[in-house]
């Protein structure tokens, strides 16, 4: 009983172990700016404070799911100089990329995709969660689903939000007659601002094509000072059921990021 | 051979004695466009010009936002001394949304002759706005431009946006 007792105890012991190990570290990360081409300049900065990698020097692991590793991916255990983080202030890093150049790879073959990383020790014994914050933007005008105009704004200009039915890619988004459009403002800590704002009546531009325009400043109620970081957004309305009834339907969520212009 | 030498030689003559000086005509007196911002100004349209789509030849590169809000409430108003430099400024917005945020106060520009921004002060609060198109004043209209950057990590700014407001006297 004893020795069962024994084995009980070493088993548990390796299990929290093994658990502490696999942990990794969360960090808090933003994209500057948050839309980008794979031709533009991006920083990523990123706040390990309060987690296994503070005080740590930290080097960068990116990836492109489908399509690579970048440069900088040399040996997990032994990271290059190349791909370490600058230091701005306590635990706060700083790191530098041009997705192409980056990548090694064509803007068409990094267009729509997620840019991926991890944040990790040079010996790679300590690393954050993957993280896929942002996907790159196409150099050349896509159709799609969604679109916001203009492509690139600040949060004081205004904003329209587009559906284009004919690139819904479930029969539902195609066939539904929206109505409305529903909004969720966020700040840059990913807080909501204010209360949702939903039932707003959409302008048809064209058939199966509705937007909505506004300002997020006067739709919402925005405390002085406080930096907004994207709306998500859904387009409400009704579809017909298998007898012919209409039932309610909403679409799939979208994002317009609001960059820090000047 | 001889009579081709004449006609070669006669031809010469008639496009050297048809040659005439171009008359330079007065292009006259310079723009003034201090002068011709002094006054009360309406808002009738605001278009929004989505400068990035313009650069890497996007469809929909313009939107009109005239009738988004009650922009058509608005009205600013230039002072000019004797000497036709910038001195006070005003501005009524209604119920307009409000794209500069010094509401009255004293006006400046970069540059007397040819100005491409006004800067707003009143106290320590300032703005700044891009005047657009000269042409507009032939047309009795002022153009506003609220101009948006991106800025990269070296400092290199590329214009993303512009939002522009024409004004009728």
């Amino acid at each position: 009983m004893k020795k069962v007792y024994k084995l009980f105890v070493f088993a548990a012991f390796c299990m929290i172990s093994i658990h502490a190990s696999a942990q990794k570290a969360q960090v808090k990360s933003t994209l500057i700016p948050g839309v980008f081409t794979p031709e533009d300049e991006v920083i990523l900065e990123v706040d390990v404070a309060g987690t296994t990698l503070s005080g740590k020097e930290i080097y960068i692991w990116a990836f492109v799911d489908g399509v690579g590793d970048s440069k900088v991916n040399t040996a997990f255990n032994n990271s290059p100089e190349e791909a370490k983080f600058t230091l701005v202030s306590p635990d706060k890093w700083r790191y530098t990329f041009t997705g192409t150049s980056f990548f090694n790879k064509a803007s068409s073959e990094l267009v729509n995709k997620p840019f991926g990383f991890l944040v990790k020790t040079k010996d790679g014994t300590i690393q954050s969660e993957d993280y896929r914050p942002a996907k790159f933007s196409p150099v050349l005008f896509v159709p799609s689903l969604f679109r916001n105009f203009p492509i690139r704004l600040s949060q004081y200009d205004a904003v329209s939000i587009f559906l284009d039915q004919q690139y819904g890619t479930t029969p539902e988004t195609q066939r539904f007659t929206p109505t409305t459009i529903n909004l969720k403002l966020f700040d840059d800590t990913n807080t909501q601002v204010d209360i949702d704002k939903t039932g707003l009546p959409v302008v048809k531009q064209a058939d199966g094509s509705y937007g909505y325009t506004f300002i997020p400043n006067i739709l919402f109620t925005v405390p002085d000072g406080k930096k907004l970081s994207k709306v998500s957004f859904t387009f409400s309305g009704t579809t017909l059921d298998g007898n012919g009834a209409a039932i309610p339907y909403t679409s799939e969520s979208g994002d317009v990021i609001f960059l820090d212009l000047k | 051979m001889k009579k081709l030498t004449y006609f070669y030689f006669l031809s010469l003559i008639i496009i050297l004695a048809s040659c005439k000086p171009n008359e330079i005509k007065d292009i006259g007196e310079a723009r003034q466009v201090i002068k011709s911002m002094a006054g009360t100004w309406s808002l009738t349209t605001v278009q929004q010009v989505d400068e990035f789509a313009k650069a890497q030849l996007f469809p929909y590169k313009t939107l009109d936002l005239t009738n988004l809000y009650a922009y058509k409430d608005m009205k600013i108003t230039f002072n000019i001394n004797e000497s036709n430099q910038p001195t006070t400024f005003s501005i009524v917005y209604g119920n307009s949304p409000k794209f500069i945020k010094v509401l009255s106060g004293n006006w400046t520009v970069n540059n007397l002759d040819a100005p491409s921004k006004i800067t707003f002060t009143s106290g320590a609060s300032t703005d700044e706005i891009s005047i657009g198109n000269y042409a507009n004043f032939d047309l009795n209209q002022l153009q506003l431009v609220v101009k948006r950057y991106q800025v990269d990590s070296k400092g290199n700014s590329k214009l993303v946006l512009s939002n522009n407001y024409y004004f009728k006297k």
